[in-house]
């Protein structure tokens, strides 16, 4: 039998049904989700105010956002306490404090090479699942959940609101490896433009450069970067699973002591540093395990030199990369 | 004493405080119970003064909202400490840059801190580090802290510009950055 207004009826009903109840979501349409998430921070233009929220500490901030061709550029302020703020364009970031306080002000060894370190969702899954958490309301914005849940002790979990419209970060939680919230920050308001004006993301005329040191410390300004030597091993065996080197370089040296080191791990979604600084008679900097917020860090001195892993990973991971390196043996230069 | 006490609140209800003295005298209200019942009547006085008073005065209404914001539930948190160790609240974020040079102070320390590294609450777990750990012992005083202490922001900085290209949520790494104010934290 033939029954059209059956078959309509039908069709309509499956048409008119939420898409969230129409179909099941594979796990991997939250990593598309996720890619739309660094597209959004890479295009969209926006002026916002989100609160950020650490242990005890609350803060809010204002943010500008420009996306496009040009690169990302963006400025926050904090919106309480002592003003501060910062401004990361064109590859530079500069910060702003009350003149009071400038005299914290040091050279600022920075990473001479291109920043390059996309997100590897490919290499996520073997470390991570990611879940869809149904749906959320953040600044009056509807949002999609994705909850980022570790596999392994080794790493720290995420939760994840994004706009339903571009996938844009509106709130994140962080949790460590015991399921305990580090920290969070989420949008209260949030205005898409066009364009931003370029005016508003120039640093204030208060920001002017501190001065500069006379002598051979000036050369810095213009440093000589060499590529890191061969010598300092990482044992991958040693390492957590699926923490693997990014790069490895020499930062610019200061004064007469030999560059410090740097080197770049990930395991596609948390990002470990490892300082290596030669003491050469100075006082190490950190023995031992500290933390701060979301950030873990481990010192040690091995072979006269300050080995420094710090990053956004629980403290056994940082004491695994610390313990997986080894140093270069007595043939090789330094 | 009790004088000064009435005249430093005179003050303070004027709004004639500097700034860096008006942290400082608001502490001191909040901790003292006399002084708080006698701001409540300035104000009150102030307020009958300028004709502002509304129809009925809850003299104990400051009193129950401290009350019931001290019965809140706290939100729950992490159960490690807040307490920066080896990094330290922001005292502040240095100045601008000039061409290939940046001028960038994240966490402050103070010598004593940077070289308690090996001391109580951040002692070397020896159970699970490497044996090639090092102790040392502590700094001299005349150690140069802030040559240390811009060492390690600069390390800080470094990392943060990774993080911040690789995180799900870049911004995060820079309002790390700059998101702790001078004092916000209490020190260990």
């Amino acid at each position: 039998m033939y029954f059209p207004a059956l078959r309509l009826a039908a069709v309509l009903t499956l048409l008119l049904l939420p898409v969230k109840y129409t179909f099941a979501e594979p796990a991997n349409d939250a990593q598309q989700w996720l890619e739309r998430m660094i597209q959004a921070a890479r295009v969209l233009n926006y002026e916002g105010i989100f609160v950020y929220v650490q242990g005890q500490h609350l803060e809010a901030m204002r943010v500008i956002h420009a996306g496009g061709d040009a690169g990302e550029r963006q400025r926050l302020f904090s919106l309480n306490g002592s003003p501060r703020e910062i401004v990361v364009a064109d590859n530079r970031v500069i910060c702003v404090i009350p003149e009071q306080h400038a005299s914290l002000g040091a050279g600022y060894r920075r990473s001479p090479f291109p920043i390059t370190l996309p997100l590897k969702l490919d290499r996520l899954e073997s470390h991570y699942e990611f879940k869809f958490a149904g749906e959320d309301r953040v600044a009056g914005l509807d949002t999609r959940v994705i909850v980022i849940q570790p596999r392994d002790k080794l790493r720290f979990g995420y939760r994840l609101w994004l706009n339903q419209d571009n996938g844009m970060v509106l709130r994140s939680a962080l949790f460590d490896e015991t399921g305990q919230m580090l920290e969070q920050m989420m949008f209260t308001s949030v205005q898409y433009k066009q364009e931003i004006d370029p005016a508003l993301l120039n640093p204030p005329a208060s920001a002017t450069p501190p001065p500069q040191p006379t002598g051979p410390a000036q050369e810095e300004a213009k440093p000589v970067v060499e590529e890191a030597q061969p010598g300092w091993v990482l044992v991958d065996a040693d390492l957590p699973q699926g923490f693997g080197r990014v790069t490895h370089y020499r930062l610019p040296a200061k004064d007469d002591r030999r560059a410090p080191e740097h080197i770049v791990l990930t395991d596609g979604l948390a990002t470990v540093s490892i300082f290596l600084e030669p003491l050469a008679g100075s006082h190490p900097l950190l023995q031992g395990p500290a933390q701060m917020g979301a950030m873990n860090a481990f010192g040690k001195v091995l072979d006269d030199y300050q080995v420094l892993v710090v990053g956004e990973a629980p403290q056994a991971a940082v004491q695994m990369i610390a313990s997986a390196l080894r140093s270069p043996p007595p043939a090789v230069a330094k | 004493m009790a004088d000064k006490s009435a005249e430093q609140l005179s003050v303070l209800v004027d709004g004639e405080f500097e700034e860096w003295e008006l942290e400082f005298a608001v502490r001191r209200l909040a901790g003292d119970p006399v002084l708080k019942t006698r701001w409540e009547a300035y104000h009150l006085i102030s307020d009958a003064f300028r004709n502002n008073l509304p129809d009925a005065v809850d003299p104990r209404f400051a009193e129950r909202v401290s009350a019931l914001l001290a019965a809140e539930t706290p939100l729950p948190t992490s159960t490690r400490p807040a307490v920066p160790s080896w990094y330290k609240p922001v005292a502040g974020i240095a100045v601008a840059a000039s061409v290939g040079v940046l001028a960038v102070a994240l966490w402050s320390l103070r010598p004593d801190e940077l070289h308690q590294a090996g001391g109580p609450g951040l002692a070397v777990d020896t159970a699970t580090s490497s044996p090639t750990v090092s102790p040392l012992p502590l700094a001299e005083a005349d150690d140069p802290a802030p040559e240390s202490r811009n060492r390690l922001n600069s390390y800080l900085a470094n990392h943060n510009e990774y993080a911040s290209l690789n995180s799900v949520n870049g911004v995060l790494p820079y309002v790390r950055m700059v998101g702790y104010e001078s004092g916000a934290y209490p020190r260990r």
